[in-house]
């Protein structure tokens, strides 16, 4: 009873709270909030040459209740997203495909789509979709200056690629595309954050902004001194999962340059969703005693609660920090046990029941922890897997 | 350094003719084998764990020296798509980089990159190739899985060969080999030349101009040239058997986009290869020292890449590796007692320049760094041999110096720390045989071998792959018994080992996506061989080997913990029908069925993959004539190569030999 009483008041602070999963990226207002029927694990090797696979959980119980979905048995190249109670399997660099899982047949998918178009001669290594609704979606490809747009729900392989943005003017100097890691939909608008790499060396990032319905892109005048029309980051290099929208605000998370000796151009920023000013959030020389990890991803739970993980060495030690967006100010460390227990985090994941579900690449134990951001307790200790989760998505 | 620098180096000149002045070459299967028997035209040694092959038994036999070695029990070879690819091969179970390949005393193996080029040598340019599984072939250290040694090409009788072939896929080639007697001199040269359009049809993913349906294509930019040039001289100078060699090899490979299989690619590897030999067997024969052998090499071999995959890019990269070996030795003879101590200095220097390293670019913690890398290695050991009327024995310490290096070879920014490594190793193995009856033998063995960490394993390249300086060498135990029994018309030969392993050495990504070589796991290995030959008639006789494998791993990462090895068969399947028509015409039918194999570390497969391959051959001879015709995968049957690609399917070949030799 206490149980259920815990859950439905969960439910209902996450339906007053407006919040989403942090990886389903559309915050937008469209969606319709409502409680995890499943939830999608992506599993990889370590060795990046053994193969990944996708599991379904019960939210409720935490159990498996599916193994070995989308199995590849070689090529890891891959990462998931949900809409609804679809799976999508994504293949990213030289793999190009998207291949969709339904509710009713998990096993079986319903189609494998290239991500190509034609006489395109590199991988445009697909990193995210962003959904606007069922029949449409964006496809975010690190490897191309074209964001795809798709019909998700098409059946014939004709009807799937239905268009493009196109994102050149944000190349660095030689490169042939601006290296896009996320996208974002909130409002209406498009938004993706592109590392803007040139040889390897990544260049001030930036952030674009489209319109959803027409495709355009949409003057920010964030900069007077530059010829685009995005909001230029100080921090540098934003990954996969680097943006989240909450109330007004958007939100990025830089990496720095991989090696990089200057851990404060890895930064927490926001931009306003109103005039897309933008304030530096935290970086990780904020960090108390903090010399060499650098930030991922970032959740944002309230107006004075969030997280983010930071990481560095090998193998990788992560720590999971709460802290409060309007203040920057960090306040608790190691919330999941991942620096006493010497572990690695590969991905964080909120749901609307308020549960925060935290990846562990551990070499003897890998799995998902499952707390409560009510006050970082433990519902689930350990979901453990066969091969390390590098991501967690939810089915509503 | 290119060769001719090498050549020039006053330290060379000295060790060259050095070698001129004391010898002898101690290729103990060709000189030391004392129980050789012939079983229909093969010579099969009654050593432990050893095969010999003869020249005779492997010419027309395939294109390469991996259409010879899969017939042999206990080796595994994978390739990827064609000809001039990637070969992987496995002896016992092992890994590629476990396995020496020697051409001559060199090795062959890469000190950068732990790998070897298999295929580099056309068949005409070998004498003999000798097989050792789990240990040393004479001297040297004791591998884990085995060794592959070529012997080249050095005949006692003047002889002239001229061959050729053609077949499917665009596939030509031919070769030109002329021996002679010039005074004491035995001269040989041959050139040959292969060429491969390797277009065979493949199915492609998402072909470029219509990527949302996969179709059956014939790949392109698959082709494949390989130049050879041969030139031997062996003589006798008083005391000393001089052997002196010089290979060239050209080969150009094209490499093709299986993904979209696009015709605008024109991405290629190029490799160049130069390798002079001198060997100087030196018969002293003075009280109990009977021999002393000088081998000196010299090899450079420049690759150059071309990353043409996509039409706007132009990006190239050459490698540069230059090696020096030296090995020497001396045979004392104490009555039923041989010893052969040695040293052994090898020395290797590898260099890389990137396009984007030469403007200063692309090392930055994310692209790769070019870099110089050097690695020299000091054996000193000795291998002890027993033989009276029943028994025989061998047991071969070796003790091996390493030091390597890795500095940057480019201008960056990036903080790139020199490193510096020295280690030693000790390996050792052995064996007792024991002839119960004249049909009869039973042996056993015992060997430690190591496999040490290749330099790109132990510094990664800097980019998202990086170093580890406690990476240990992989190390294994090898315990085998060996029961050979012969009757008049059939032969049994059978095996059965346990291997551990330890100290895997497997490059894992932590939860940042950032590489780095580690040693993960421990394995045990068991594994039965059997090989058996059988004379049905005067004109039909059976060969039938069958390997057996079973393997556990043993790892503190979960998901690789008690786990079938990775990336081998564990069955094995092999046999051939010989049918002598007539005088004239022989047939022979090749039978392969092998299967368990998982290409998944962590076993996810859904299946396990198995492949059955069905080679057809007919051979006409006609006094100095030979022509034959196979057919391999006659049914073509499809299975996935090493990258788990659908590899090639049905290939005819038609081949002529006109041969003379001069008795």
């Amino acid at each position: 009873m206490t149980h259920i009483t815990f859950k439905t008041s969960l439910i209902a602070a996450a339906i007053l709270l407006a919040g989403c999963s942090s990886d389903d990226n559309n915050s937008n207002s469209e969606q319709t909030i409502q409680p995890v029927s499943a939830v999608a694990i992506h599993t990889v090797a370590s060795d990046y040459t053994s193969g990944q696979q996708v599991l379904i959980l019960d939210s409720d119980t935490y159990q498996i209740t599916n193994t070995k979905i989308a199995l590849t048995d070689i090529k890891t190249d891959y990462t998931i997203k949900t809409y609804q109670d679809d799976l999508y399997h994504i293949g990213r660099y030289t793999i190009d495909t998207i291949e969709k899982f339904t509710a009713e047949d998990m096993e079986n998918s319903a189609y494998s789509f290239s991500t190509q178009q034609a006489g395109e001669e590199a991988s445009g290594n697909p990193y995210d979709i962003v959904f606007v609704n069922e029949e449409k979606a964006f496809v975010i490809r690190y490897g191309s200056d074209k964001v795809l747009i798709i019909n998700p729900s098409a059946t014939d392989e004709s009807d799937f690629i239905t268009g493009s943005i196109d994102i050149s003017a944000y190349n660095a100097g030689t490169a042939t595309n601006p290296t896009a890691a996320d996208g974002l939909i909130n409002d209406g608008k498009l938004y993706i954050v592109m590392q803007r790499m040139e040889n390897w060396v990544p260049q001030t990032a930036y952030v674009a902004v489209f319109d959803v319905q027409t495709g355009e892109e949409i003057e920010t005048n964030a900069n007077s001194e530059d010829n685009l029309k995005g909001i230029p980051l100080n921090g540098i290099n934003p990954q996969q999962d680097s943006l989240t929208a909450y109330a007004d605000n958007l939100y990025i998370t830089s990496n720095a340059a991989y090696s990089t000796t200057d851990i404060s151009t890895s930064k927490i920023e926001k931009i306003s969703l109103d005039n897309y000013a933008l304030t530096e959030v935290l970086n990780a020389s904020d960090i108390e005693n903090n010399t060499a990890n650098v930030l991922s991803e970032t959740i944002i739970v309230n107006d004075e609660q969030g997280y983010f993980y930071a990481s560095s060495g090998w193998p990788a030690v992560s720590n999971l920090y709460q802290f409060n967006p309007s203040t920057g100010l960090i306040t608790q460390a190691d919330v999941a046990a991942t620096v006493m227990n010497a572990e690695g985090i590969a991905d964080i994941a909120l749901d609307t029941e308020n549960r925060l579900w935290v990846s562990v690449s551990s070499d003897a134990a890998p799995g998902v922890d499952v707390y409560s951001v009510e006050d970082n307790s433990l519902l689930e200790n350990r979901i453990t897997t066969e091969l390390p989760p590098v991501r967690v998505e939810f089915f509503y | 350094m290119n060769i001719n620098q090498a050549l020039s180096c006053p330290a060379n000149c000295l060790l060259l003719a050095g070698s001129l002045l004391i010898s002898s070459n101690f290729v103990f299967a060709d000189n030391q084998i004392d129980d050789v028997i012939e079983i229909k035209g093969e010579k099969t040694t009654f050593k432990t764990n050893y095969t010999l092959l003869q020249r005779q038994d492997f010419l027309n036999q395939g294109v390469n020296l991996s259409d010879i070695l899969q017939k042999q029990a206990g080796i595994q070879i994978r390739q990827v798509g064609g000809l001039g690819n990637q070969v992987s091969v496995s002896i016992r179970g092992s890994t590629d980089k476990q396995v020496q390949f020697y051409i001559d005393g060199q090795l062959i193996n890469s000190g950068q990159f732990g790998s070897f080029d298999l295929n580099q040598l056309p068949l005409d340019q070998i004498q003999s190739i000798e097989i050792s599984k789990n240990q040393a072939v004479g001297t040297g250290s004791t591998p884990i899985g085995g060794v592959i040694k070529i012997n080249t090409f050095d005949p006692n009788k003047p002889q002239t060969r001229l061959s050729g072939a053609v077949g499917s896929f665009d596939l030509a080639e031919f070769s030109a080999l002329k021996s002679i007697q010039l005074g004491n001199h035995q001269m040989s040269i041959n050139l040959s030349y292969l060429t491969t359009a390797n277009n065979y049809p493949y199915k492609v993913p998402a072909p470029l101009y219509n990527p949302q349906t996969a179709a059956t294509e014939n790949l392109r930019n698959n082709d494949y040239q390989k130049l050879n040039a041969y030139f031997n001289d062996s003589f006798v100078l008083d005391d000393h058997k001089i052997k002196a060699s010089f290979q060239f090899i050209e080969q150009n490979k094209n490499l093709p986009s299986y993904r979209n299989n696009s015709d605008k690619n024109q991405a290629s590897l190029d490799t160049y290869t130069r390798r002079v030999n001198v060997s100087d067997d030196w018969l002293i024969g003075f009280d109990l020292l009977e021999q002393v052998s000088l081998e000196a090499y010299l090899e450079s071999k420049g690759e150059v890449y071309q990353d043409k995959f996509i039409s706007t890019r132009q990006e190239r990269h050459d490698y540069q590796t230059d090696t020096q070996a030296i090995n020497l030795s001396a045979l004392f003879n104490l009555d039923e007692v041989t010893a052969v101590p040695y040293f052994k200095v090898f020395y290797s220097e590898y260099e890389s320049q990137s396009f984007l390293g030469k403007q200063g670019l692309g090392c930055s913690g994310l692209g790769s760094c070019d870099i110089i890398s050097e690695q020299t290695q000091y054996h000193l050991g000795s291998r002890f041999e027993y033989q009276n009327s029943d028994w025989s024995a061998h047991l071969l310490l070796n003790q091996l110096w390493d030091e390597n290096s890795n500095r940057i070879n480019q201008q960056t920014d990036y903080a790139f720390e020199p490193k510096l490594n020295s280690e030693n190793y000790f390996t050792f193995d052995s064996s007792l045989n024991y002839q119960i009856h004249p049909a009869q033998q039973l042996s056993f063995s015992l060997a430690r071998g190591v496999r040490i960490p290749a330099l790109f394993e132990r510094y990664g390249d800097r980019g998202m792959l990086k170093g580890n300086d406690d990476l240990q060498p992989e190390k294994s135990s090898t315990l085998s018994f060996n029961y050979l029994f012969k009757a008049q018309n059939w032969q049994l030969n059978s095996s059965i080992y346990q291997t551990d392993q330890e100290n895997a050495i497997v490059a894992i990504f932590n939860s940042s996506g950032v590489g780095s070589y580690q040693n993960i796991s421990a394995s045990k290995i068991l594994g039965f061989e059997l090989m058996a030959q059988y004379a049905l008639s005067n004109k039909l006789d059976l060969d039938f080997n069958m390997t057996l494998l079973d393997s556990n791993t043993e790892s503190n990462i979960s998901s690789f913990n008690k786990k079938m090895l990775p990336g081998i068969y564990h069955q094995q399947y092999q046999t051939r029908l010989n049918y002598q028509l007539n005088q004239n015409i022989k047939l022979s039918l090749d039978v392969s069925h092998d299967k368990d194999l998982y290409f998944s570390r962590a076993n996810i497969d859904k299946q396990r993959a198995k492949r059955t391959v069905v080679d057809l051959n007919a051979h006409y001879q006609l006094r100095q004539w030979k022509i034959s015709l196979q057919a391999l995968n006659l049914f073509d049957q499809n299975y996935q190569d090493l990258a788990n690609r659908p590899a090639m399917g049905r290939a005819f070949k038609l081949s002529f030999t006109l041969e003379e030799i001069n008795l």
